[in-house]
């Protein structure tokens, strides 16, 4: 139904625009689409530290408990993005006491400084706290990153 | 003097009668109306909110509707034991929600765990109390070769499908093929010592034979095992008449009463039971120490912190020969986590139709719901590890308010009656 839409409202604007410039806009349109988590402007969970601002871009957004899924978490400083870092992921729930139900890890950095994060599940409502280390060549001792969030 | 002395003593009397009486017996006043979070959670728990059933990579037959039948047939059958008395269905019965009401499952002999209820448990993925499997069907294999359950082999139950032309058309049309060698009477790599040397005088080929058309057992079995799933409870049909609503009054009509209603807000809010009876089948499918202690006579168990170190080592897990899943499919299995705090941790129990299936917890240790509440009312310290619950300091009522809203959970299943009898 939402394609159907798309597509209508594409085609009602063809008749005003050249034609080399409505393929442009079938493209970009197109990218959105298909990659919204490449091209969304807002993570869905953000921190900094030292310099280092670390992003997530989720696979199940927002993110919901109970569902395992993956993480595109982006890395950057000032310079811009951070490659061949090592990042670390812990985490769990202060006011329980207890940690995540899975042990997520890194298994492959996708493009220059994102990195793929597999295994995330969360198993509570409530305040959820991650600490994220990354560790580069840049910096000679690892930093740490804290994320708190509410599920 | 002395008069106003025993004036004063009847006064204080009196005082900590009336406290006492109004502390154990009488509700207080609630809001009237259900804040965001109440209702975004009350929502949650909805059945209409139950996700699809999740695919089971590791099992290419799971929503084969052939394989359910087969499984169906094989589940009731009482030829899967080695008295010919035990079958699934002897532990795991319908009429009680998929238990058996005891404190132990009995098979041929009596076990050490309460029987679990097999309703929704197709959305979970771990298995047992202690989370030992990581498939349905890897998990229906288990008890047919424990001793204290069917005690059967592997090499008898691939000659019962062979003997039986029903089993055999059926395990054919779905499976292919059926061992083509002299199998031998009782061989099992987890049997006695005669069954295990039976096992190992085979060939590494014969072995691999016999344990596909095991693990093709459970596969089919996992099949019709899919199909037990909850049905709408009085429960749901308050949240599904919140949601249409314009207004967040806590009434709502007839549906509930004022005392299951003071019961699921203490459930959502001080009872802090959704923490993990989260979603809509009233569980996180986790792993959590709540100071239930162990059995007389029972070392406290490590329960989850060996359970993920037998599922990794178990042959019949997803990353296994005889799962049809890839590794990435594998994700809870290559991504759980092992660490200390999993030392005494069980899996929590769906709560839906949980008034049908006492005992409770995973030795069967409390015998009634009101002692449950009980129980987490105290937060007793755990014999083993700590104690993930903390106190929660609630009023009587304030539990039996709790135990009134856990009964408006049952309901008649969604599965179909023919699922639910036995079809041989």
């Amino acid at each position: 139904m939402a394609l159907n839409v798309f597509l209508h409202s594409n085609l009602s604007i063809r008749g005003r625009i050249p034609k080399h410039r409505e393929l442009s806009l079938w493209c970009l349109l197109w990218a959105a689409f298909l990659s919204p988590s490449t091209f969304a402007a807002e993570p869905d969970l953000s921190g900094s530290a030292r310099g280092i601002q670390l992003a997530v871009y989720s696979h199940l957004s927002p993110i919901e408990i109970n569902q395992i899924h993956s993480w595109e978490v982006t890395l950057q400083d000032d310079d811009g993005p951070l490659v061949g870092a090592e990042l670390g992921i812990s985490g769990g729930m202060p006011e329980h006491n207890h940690g995540m139900p899975t042990q997520p890890r890194v298994t492959e950095e996708i493009s220059p400084g994102r990195y793929l994060l597999e295994g995330i599940r969360f198993h509570m409502p409530g305040k959820w706290q991650l600490t994220a280390v990354v560790k580069t060549n840049k910096n000679s001792r690892p930093v740490t990153i804290i994320i708190d969030f509410e599920l | 003097m002395y008069s106003f002395r025993l004036k004063a003593l009847i006064g204080v009397a009196t005082i900590a009668a009336v406290t006492g009486i109004a502390w154990n017996f009488i509700s207080l006043p609630t809001a009237s109306e259900w804040s965001a979070e109440e209702l975004r959670l009350i929502d949650s728990l909805s059945l209409d909110r139950l996700p699809p059933l999740p695919a089971d990579p590791s099992n290419a037959v799971a929503d084969n509707p052939d394989a359910a039948e087969l499984g169906h047939r094989l589940y009731f059958d009482t030829r899967l034991s080695a008295n010919g008395n035990i079958a699934c269905a002897s532990c795991h019965k319908p009429e009680l929600m998929f238990t058996d009401g005891l404190q132990f499952g009995v098979g041929i002999g009596t076990g050490d765990r309460h029987t679990p209820s097999l309703v929704g448990l197709s959305h979970s993925p771990w298995f047992y109390w202690d989370g030992r499997k990581d498939s349905q069907w890897a998990q229906a294999l288990a008890p047919l070769e424990a001793k204290h359950e069917h005690a059967v082999t592997r090499s008898e139950l691939a000659r019962l499908i062979i003997a039986d032309p029903e089993y055999q058309r059926r395990y054919l049309a779905l499976f292919g093929a059926l061992p083509d060698f002299d199998i031998p009477e009782a061989a099992s790599p987890l049997g006695d010592a005669s069954e295990q040397q039976a096992w190992q005088a085979l060939s590494g080929d014969e072995q691999q034979q016999l344990s596909r058309v095991f693990a093709n057992i459970g596969k089919a079995i996992a099949a019709y095992e899919r199909k037990i799933q909850p049905g709408r409870s009085r429960f749901d049909d308050y949240a599904a008449q919140l949601r249409d609503s314009d207004s967040v009054a806590v009434d709502q009509g007839d549906i509930l009463s004022s005392s299951e209603l003071e019961g699921l807000r203490l459930f959502l809010g001080k009872g802090m039971c959704v923490t993990c009876h989260n979603g809509p089948l009233f569980t996180n499918h986790e792993f959590h120490n709540t100071g239930v202690l162990a059995n007389p006579g029972e070392l406290p168990p490590m329960a989850r912190y060996d359970g993920i170190r037998i599922a990794r080592e178990d042959p019949f897990n997803c990353l296994g020969e005889f799962s049809d899943a890839s590794r990435d499919q594998c994700i809870e299995l290559r991504f759980a986590r092992d660490t200390n705090e999993l030392v005494g941790a069980h899996k929590t129990p769906t709560l839906r139709n949980v008034s049908l299936t006492a005992p409770y917890m995973h030795g069967g240790q409390i015998q009634s719901l009101a002692d449950v509440m009980t129980h987490y009312n105290e937060a007793p310290t755990s014999m083993l590890s700590h104690n993930e619950a903390k106190p929660l300091g609630l009023r009587r009522p304030q539990l039996r308010a709790i135990e009134a809203f856990l009964l408006t959970l049952t309901a008649p299943l969604a599965t179909p009656r023919q699922w639910l009898e036995s079809p041989l």
